[in-house]
């Protein structure tokens, strides 16, 4: 028997798995009546995903699920999944659910001769017809061939006839197989080469101390598919959230209308003010005054009449409050009146996709016309370059597509001049780019700001000097004697 | 059938269930290959599937003596 290909050359209607961006990589979701394999090494989360695609079945689209369980016991699976907020046992008892437990026998067992696994193919088929089902999860299939060890002949033969038998009841199959290395065969038995029409992997890389998990799609049988690896995290009482990447286009509204930066003569040197669904970078030292800048942005945002949310990774709430308050800015009444939205955390508390998952759901829930995030220096620190710069595009594109005005701050190394790492990555992605620097002339050090870059708009080419006292940040003369921003210590007098 | 032609009538009770017309049954007595033997011992319940194209090996596993000649 050879699998139908005949229905390739039509639009293959598609089954969504409930994690969002899994299902933009695949067009649209897995292939309705096929069977996925999904590979990836223990601890890789193949049982959430699994699990997710019937969850989200029968919440979503009320299409019933069978679960095969050839390693943990359901009662294991249903108090493991609790915790994502499944009620596995509920839809069961609802008759939207079942299970199939096909963990190993506790008896004595031998394989003598020949053998089928009809046994199990006739209790999925009676199981699916019991909660009319169109979603089928087989988790794990190494634990069969473990379970049969001395015949994986038989046993691809026989799961490729499960397979068959399953697609041509229109079910939509999903089998887990574990794999040895995140970088290495496919899986274990190399059993997605008799079963699989598609195959997708996780993994749960360790890099420099730090767990990244990713998801790919390595095949997908009669249609595209994005390639690559996609960054996924897995969250309480969400399960598997992955965070698109290679389907994010460039295809944003640009508006020209203007807003403010909390600061009437910046906006002036910007011709008018920062563009609403821009991202500014804010670069300088530490001590130049970035966080007022920060202030300021989010002060006048509420002026305005705006909603503004700020993601703190340096200071704490009572720090952040205590300086606004020393420059003017009441940040304890704004959020009292719910205008603001302060979130102060460790960048080390979680790992780099689940900070971005957070803002993201944070900024869906409070609906904030502006945000800014204390610093981006800060999270890079706890990640991979790879990682950050993925966050970066994420986070950009995410503040973009929501059309609100985004301000991020990066610490640079040097006091005097200099890049820093993160703006390195960032400048390309970000619309505008304001510099603090600390500007040496004759005896006394002074504080300079200018606009390097603004997409779009006219921008005063000056360095001005500025001042901060108890009402923020003032900006004086521009300085006649160019000193040269970008150069490091002592760079100026070579 | 490689059962039948070893076992005497008479000494053992034998049921044969096609999982395909009661899967209901399967899905209980938890089967997953066929054919299933399932010894139902009182001491010690066991199970063996395959073809049992090998007697002696089954016979042994079962813990019973072989009938006659053997």
């Amino acid at each position: 028997m050879t699998p139908d290909e005949n229905d390739s050359a039509d639009i293959l209607e598609r089954v969504k798995t409930g994690v969002n961006a899994f299902d933009e990589l695949v067009m649209g979701g897995l292939p309705r009546a096929r069977t996925t394999v999904v590979g990836g090494t223990p601890g890789s989360g193949k049982t959430v995903f699994a699990t997710q695609f019937l969850a989200h079945g029968i919440t979503m689209y009320g299409e019933n699920g069978v679960l095969v369980t050839f390693e943990e016991p359901p009662r294991d699976i249903e108090a493991n999944m609790r915790g994502f907020g499944w009620d596995l046992a509920g839809w069961r008892r609802e008759g939207r659910l079942a299970f199939i437990d096909a963990s190993p026998p506790a008896n004595d067992e031998l394989v003598i001769g020949d053998f089928d696994l009809t046994g199990l193919l006739a209790r999925i088929q009676h199981s699916v017809k019991a909660v009319n089902a169109r979603r089928v999860v087989l988790d794990s299939l190494t634990q069969l061939f473990d379970h049969f060890i001395a015949d994986p002949k038989i046993l691809r033969r026989e799961l490729f006839h499960i397979s068959n038998a399953l697609k041509q009841s229109g079910l939509t199959v999903l089998m887990t197989a574990e794999r040895n290395n995140e970088y290495g065969e496919i899986t274990r038995h190399r059993l997605e080469e008799f079963v699989a029409d598609n195959v997708v992997i996780l993994r749960n890389v360790l890099h420099r101390e730090k767990r990244r998990r990713t998801i790919e799609v390595l095949k997908m049988r009669g249609s595209h598919h994005a390639e690559g690896e996609a960054p996924f995290t897995l969250l309480a009482s969400h399960g598997v959230v992955a965070v698109p990447l290679s389907s994010l286009r460039l295809e944003q509204q640009s508006s020209m209308v203007r807003v403010t930066s909390g600061n009437p003569a910046i906006d002036e040197m910007c011709g008018g003010g920062f563009f609403r669904d821009s991202v500014t970078l804010v670069s300088g030292a530490t001590g130049t005054g970035k966080t007022l800048l920060v202030t300021n942005f989010l002060a006048g945002g509420v002026a305005a009449g705006e909603k503004a949310i700020l993601f703190g990774y340096e200071e704490s709430k009572g720090q952040l409050y205590r300086n606004a308050s020393g420059w003017g800015v009441d940040f304890a009444r704004m959020e009292a009146e719910g205008k603001l939205k302060v979130i102060c955390l460790y960048p080390e508390a979680q790992s780099l996709p689940d900070h971005l998952v957070m803002i993201q759901s944070l900024v869906d829930e409070f609906q904030p016309n502006r945000i800014a995030v204390d610093s981006l220096s800060a999270l890079e620190r706890i990640a991979p370059d790879t990682g950050f710069r993925e966050f970066l595009i994420s986070l950009t594109s995410f503040i973009k597509k929501r059309e609100i005005a985004g301000l991020c701050t990066a610490t640079s190394k040097s006091l005097i001049g200099g890049e820093s790492v993160s703006e390195q990555h960032i400048s390309t992605l970000t619309d505008s780019i304001v510099l603090l620097r600390y500007i040496q002339e004759g005896e006394t050090m002074h504080r300079g700001l200018m606009v390097l870059k603004m997409r779009g708009s006219e921008h005063a080419k000056q360095i001005r000097r500025f001042s901060i006292d108890s009402t923020g940040m003032h900006l004086g003369e521009p300085f006649t004697d160019a000193p040269n921003v970008f150069a490091g210590p002592g760079a100026e007098y070579s | 059938m490689h059962l039948r032609k070893f076992m005497n009538a008479g000494a053992w009770k034998i049921e044969i269930i096609d999982v395909l017309a009661k899967p209901e049954l399967a899905e209980q007595a938890g089967i997953l290959a066929t054919p299933t033997l399932t010894y139902e011992n009182q001491g010690r319940p066991r199970r063996i599937v395959g073809d049992l194209s090998d007697t002696r090996r089954v016979l042994e596993f079962l813990g019973i003596e072989p009938d006659g000649d053997a």
